[in-house]
């Protein structure tokens, strides 16, 4: 399997979001605005990156009876960490994020990648997984959001594109919203952009 | 049995290892943090008194007894106390709300900002908007405050009242002379 490969199945071919429909909570909960989708996505990536390397490293030390407890472990260091230093110094995306960075531990994509991936590959191929994979999912809370706040606050990553005349459909910013946006835009990606790589 | 013992001694150096690396990233982030709220909390201060040189926390349990209230900061101008700004955290539609709300010694609200809060975008967050915050200043704290409706943000706007009335229920049985 060549690395080509692993970030093209984690962009486009196996998208976190639009193909396999995982970490669902997040997806759902924090794409009100671009701004949140981005940071979330960031967020999540950093952690795919850090538990697919530790995870990728420890395969031989680390059981198979126990691997999920082991899994879990080493992916709540990671956000624990990652939420404190974002507290540090990225307060308003921290503030922003609130409940859900906490959440990026049960986000299923993480450990779905440490069973599937990073617990039988090699330690450089599951980075690059982590990587391909975390940023497949930015990529998709980042159109997500744009769409969401473009059509419901008539702006997009806070900059005012519609103007005032514009009249903000409130609900594609709240959670009915969030269903509506997804539910299209993953019709459209696999119309577009599958229907192309087949 | 051995197994048992292996395997718990296993998951008990991955967790050991964990925890060391938390205790360290915490150790060098919490005073950051800390330093970063005070740091808000003190802006939002001289915005509510233009006037003040310096403020300091006030640490009373029978004060800090008060439901919703977290913190109490006593506002000087050199060595007069001039007024107080109280941190209440009440919950909101979606998670709790925390703001300040500065009241003068003479018992008028000077403002209120609110420092942290995870309402509905479009709908709740509007308590943050200015148009809002500023229909608190200048009111009476030993009076029923009077605040504009807003539409489809009721709860969030009653949260944000609810900790305005912490604060003015402290100053009025407490901190008032």
């Amino acid at each position: 399997m060549n690395m080509g490969n692993i970030v093209k199945n984690g962009i486009v071919r196996e998208n976190p979001v639009f193909i396999q429909f995982l970490g669902m909570c997040p997806v759902l909960a924090v794409t009100g605005t671009a701004t949140n989708g981005l940071g979330m996505g960031l967020a999540t990536t950093a952690v795919l990156l850090g538990s697919n390397t530790v995870i990728a490293l420890m395969k031989n030390f680390i059981p198979s009876k126990i691997r999920i407890p082991s899994f879990i472990v080493v992916i709540a260091t990671f956000v624990t960490m990652i939420g404190m230093v974002m507290n540090a110094y990225l307060p308003d995306l921290f503030n922003a994020l609130g409940i859900f960075i906490p959440l990026i531990v049960v986000n299923c994509l993480i450990l779905g990648r440490a069973e599937s991936f990073a617990s039988k590959k090699p330690t450089g191929a599951s980075m690059v997984d982590g990587i391909s994979m975390g940023l497949g999912f930015t990529l998709a809370l980042v159109v997500l959001g744009a769409v969401r706040e473009l059509i419901g606050s008539g702006s997009i990553f806070g900059l005012e594109l519609l103007g005032e005349a514009y009249p903000a459909m409130g609900i594609m910013v709240q959670p009915p919203g969030a269903f509506l946006a997804l539910g299209l835009l993953t019709a459209l990606f696999n119309v577009v952009i599958l229907k192309r790589i087949k | 049995m051995r197994e048992i013992i292996k395997l718990g001694l296993i998951l008990l150096i991955i967790t050991s290892v964990a925890g060391l690396i938390l205790g360290g990233v915490n150790s060098m982030t919490a005073d950051i943090i800390e330093a970063r709220a005070l740091e808000d909390s003190m802006e939002a201060i001289e915005a509510f008194f233009p006037e003040s040189d310096d403020a300091g926390i006030i640490d009373d349990g029978d004060v800090l007894a008060y439901d919703l209230v977290d913190e109490v900061y006593e506002v000087l101008q050199g060595d007069t106390v001039i007024g107080y700004t109280i941190k209440t955290v009440p919950n909101g539609y979606d998670g709790p709300i925390e703001l300040l709300t500065g009241i003068s010694i003479e018992g008028e609200i000077t403002g209120i900002e609110i420092l942290s809060q995870t309402e509905t975008p479009g709908l709740g967050d509007r308590i943050t908007n200015d148009e809002f915050k500023d229909q608190f200043a200048g009111q009476s704290s030993d009076e029923e405050l009077e605040v504009d409706a807003l539409s489809g943000a009721t709860v969030s706007k009653n949260a944000v009242v609810n900790g305005v009335n912490a604060a003015t229920e402290v100053f009025e049985e407490e901190l008032r002379n």
